[in-house]
């Protein structure tokens, strides 16, 4: 018989409490992907839907952060397709708009400014490492590429972060 | 140490929980709200139950009918709990909603797999092409072209797609759409795909269910076996091997690497060299007979050699059984890897396909660097061999390839950049110079356009459309300094040339450094980058690396020829004459004898006054691509005109 607190049980309350130790990590996975907090919150609804959804059937409580993930990052490539065949009248207005939230969040959030500053194709696999702190091979499973990828992308932005780090430190110290 | 990084910037990382005030309401309302109605569902029901318990009834049928429908319910539980399934309702759910999701372990991970881009000939008339599958929203579908071509002869007609998984279970069943003449496309739904199905079977069936063709496809290395064939044998085919033949043969285009200019004496020594490179790998021999090494460049470029061929840092050696080329074993071999090749056209028997490629050394293999490194594209053509013995591809436009050195990155579109202001302002002015000059030969007026698209156009503009690799891969243009619509030109003069330099070319040494005779004749500058521009008609980019070297201006005496002779050492030769001394007309283009073909001279004599005596300028410009008249208009955009100075 099935603990209460286990998925395959469609336990509104387990679900919750596994939503609650991820949510900020899913925050940060979306804004790495989509740098703009309006199609986050679209990318976490549709994630959270679908999660709660199949929930039930999941097997294995211990693979919930990678499944739920994973789905996040299907969203969020779908909003990324979505949007380039839109074109807004006021895209610019929203644009601008999008780039102020953006500009804020990244001047408070340690995690994007300092993932602002790597390559692009760097940052998320950057912050699937460093902050939701899944390992290589994980990471490789979810997106689809070879570990040795990933440990290559992480070779490349470990040295650049860690030197922003240290200077960020060195300039509030100093 | 990189352990102590990584823990250094987790733990920055981790004091960062900063979530924006929107997504947190959004996690708060799927949580009290979605969930909540869930359980105010759950908390309906226990109550409407509630109720009825409390009604008390004396009707013992109603009470027997509850407890028959109790009995019902908790033996269809029993049956449900058996099956797999929490209870009842599930069954009845699955029963409404067959696709949905059983198991979230098995959501399929969106892919889309280019399998092949060759037809295949399953019987005279009727070809096939398993062009690619893509899963997308749990859903795997494989998309086949079939034609059905004009033959009066009775041709198979396909009528059934039966398609088989590792394990020979059957993954779709498809009928085939009743096109009988002509192009469509079969889109297969594997219903029973799954993220673990390494390859699959494709048996076609005619209309009598006999099975015409099999193939076996293996998805992970994109190949494809054919298992069985009604009429003839078929080959296999294999993305992988197109990429090794690629890996060997973009390495010609390292010669538009500046360095590899400096090694070989023209483009097409090195190309050479590269070609008996490469079938001295093939036939994997240090060295080999002429004839042999010939046969299989005719092989694979197609081309004829009768005699030895002069090369660089290949000998030719006469040994007993006759002349053989030969390789030593330290020989530095530049060595290219085709990340991905995209793009593939065909067209009666010629393919097009465009290839990322980069150049890495062992050492970046050690290092696993090879994603760090430069990337370029090029597209080229080639054609199958059809009886072969050494290279299944025949590349044709070996001698003719695109300039490989676009920069790739996987960035987007954001990152178009638009030309500065000032940089319009810029050319506008040099417009205004050039309208000064005496003569405006025509592809001068042609090329003034091509400047003045770039600016009308007012970004970076797009590479050519043959050579995006694909969708999903945006060729960035490369570093804009490169471009010389969007670069800073400043005008320049010094005795003997006015023209253009861009920003960052320091040419002070040349203007100063005027002291007669003492330093006659000397190389006094070098400078280098990469002369880009745009054909208008085609917007096609046209690009060359450029090299130009500026000497020390030259005493000549009246009638000294040895003089004239040291301002650019033996390479000047009898150009300088040519051109005329006493011109005041400017510097003319000049083409010089071999091996300097892809150098040009600017050249200038200006006599002393009251003297047979005189002063020789020269300026060198070597380019890589010098045959593209293209090339010659953008460096005119850069000097001037066809003329060059005029002073």
């Amino acid at each position: 018989m099935r603990e209460v607190n286990e998925p395959g049980n469609s336990n509104p309350e387990a679900f919750e409490r596994l939503i609650n130790t991820v949510k900020v990590k899913l925050y940060k996975t979306g804004m790495a992907i989509l740098k703009n907090d309006d199609d986050v919150c679209d990318a976490i609804q549709e994630t959270l839907m679908s999660a709660y959804k199949n929930f039930s059937n999941l097997k294995e409580v211990q693979f919930f952060d990678t499944w739920i993930t994973r789905i996040l990052i299907n969203k969020c490539y779908d909003i990324i397709k979505k949007n380039k065949k839109v074109a807004y009248l006021n895209e610019k207005m929203e644009v601008e708009a999008n780039e102020s939230y953006y500009d804020r969040y990244k001047e408070d959030s340690t995690v994007e400014r300092v993932l602002s500053q790597i390559n692009p194709e760097l940052k998320l696999v950057s912050v699937l490492y460093y902050y939701d702190e899944f390992s290589v091979k994980e990471i490789s499973e979810m997106l689809n590429i070879p570990e040795g990828t990933v440990k290559s992308r992480l070779a490349r932005a470990r040295d650049k972060m860690y030197e922003i780090l240290k200077m960020e430190e060195g300039e509030r110290i100093g | 140490m990189d352990n102590q990084k990584d823990f250094y910037i987790k733990s920055k990382f981790k004091q960062d929980d900063l979530i924006s005030k929107n997504a947190d309401e959004v996690f708060n309302n799927f949580l009290r709200g979605e969930i909540k109605m869930e359980e105010e569902k759950v908390v309906n029901i226990n109550n409407t139950t509630k109720e009825k318990e409390s009604k008390k009834t004396n009707i013992r049928k109603i009470l027997s009918i509850a407890a028959t429908l109790v009995v019902i319910f908790l033996g269809a539980n029993v049956y449900a709990a058996t099956q797999g399934y929490n209870n009842i309702f599930f069954i009845i759910n699955n029963l409404f909603n067959p696709t949905e999701i059983t198991d979230p372990n098995e959501i399929l991970t969106d892919r889309d797999i280019i399998i092949s881009y060759r037809p295949i000939e399953v019987s005279k008339g009727l070809s096939i092409q398993i062009n690619r599958l893509i899963v997308k929203d749990n859903e795997a579908v494989l998309y086949l072209d079939v034609e059905n071509g004009e033959s009066k002869e009775e041709i198979d007609t396909i009528a059934v797609y039966d398609i088989t998984d590792g394990k020979k279970e059957l993954i779709a069943n498809h009928s085939a759409l009743s096109k009988k003449e002509g192009r469509h496309t079969e889109e297969i739904k594997l219903t029973k795909f799954s993220n673990k199905t390494e390859s699959i079977q494709l048996d076609l069936q005619d209309k009598e269910f006999n099975k015409v063709i099999s193939f076996e496809i293996n998805l992970d290395k994109k190949e494809i076996n054919i298992l069985s064939a009604s009429e003839k044998e078929m080959k296999k085919i294999s993305e992988v091997e197109l990429k090794e033949f690629l890996s060997k043969i973009v390495r010609i285009n390292f010669f538009k690497d500046k360095d590899a200019l400096t090694k070989y004496h023209t483009e097409q020594e090195y190309k050479d060299e590269i070609k008996v490179l490469y079938a001295l790998e093939l036939l994997d021999k240090e060295k080999a007979s002429f004839e042999e090494v010939h046969k299989v460049i005719k092989e694979f470029t197609g081309e004829t050699f009768e005699d030895p061929i002069s090369l660089a840092n290949i000998v030719v050696t006469k040994y007993d059984d006759g002349y053989k080329y030969v390789t030593e074993k330290d020989m530095h071999q530049v060595k290219a890897l085709c990340l991905e090749v995209s793009d593939i056209k065909y067209s009666n028997g010629i393919y097009t396909v465009s290839c990322i490629y980069t150049y890495p050394t062992d050492e970046d293999y050690k290092n696993n660097k090879i994603e760090e490194l430069d990337k370029f594209t090029t597209t080229f053509e080639f054609t199958l061999n059809e009886n072969y013995e050494y290279t299944e591809f025949c590349v044709l436009s070996v001698n003719d390839f695109v300039s490989s050195l676009y920069e790739v990155s996987k960035e987007t579109e954001d990152d178009i950049v638009e030309i500065p202001d000032e940089n319009e302002e810029n050319n506008s002015e040099n417009k205004e110079d050039n309208s000064d000059d005496k003569e405006v030969p025509e592809n001068n007026n042609e090329n003034n356009n091509q400047s003045n698209s770039n600016e009308n156009s007012g970004t970076i503009p797009e590479p050519p459309a043959n050579t995006n690799p694909s969708d999903s891969t945006v060729i960035n243009p490369g570093n804009v300094d490169n471009y010389a619509s969007t670069m800073v030109w400043n005008d320049f003069f010094t005795p003997g040339l006015r023209g253009k330099m861009p920003a960052g070319w320091n040419i002070k040494e040349f203007i100063t450094s005027y002291k007669g005779q003492e330093d006659d004749g000397k190389l006094a500058k070098s400078v280098s980058g990469v002369a880009i521009g745009i054909n208008k008609e085609t917007n096609e980019i046209v690009r060359s690396n450029l090299i130009i070297n500026f000497y020390m201006p030259e005493f000549i005496e009246a009638g000294n020829t040895l003089d004239y002779t040291r301002i650019v050492a033996n390479r000047y030769n009898m150009e300088a004459s040519e051109a005329g001394y006493t011109s005041n007309e400017g510097m003319d283009w000049k083409m010089v004898v071999e091996p300097y073909n892809n150098r040009e001279f600017y050249c200038h004599y200006e006599p002393m006054y009251g003297s047979a005596e005189g002063v020789g300028y020269v300026v060198e410009i070597i380019c890589d691509n010098y045959d593209n008249y293209k090339v010659i208009n953008i460096i005119n955009w850069i000097f001037g005109n066809l003329k060059g100075a005029s002073f």
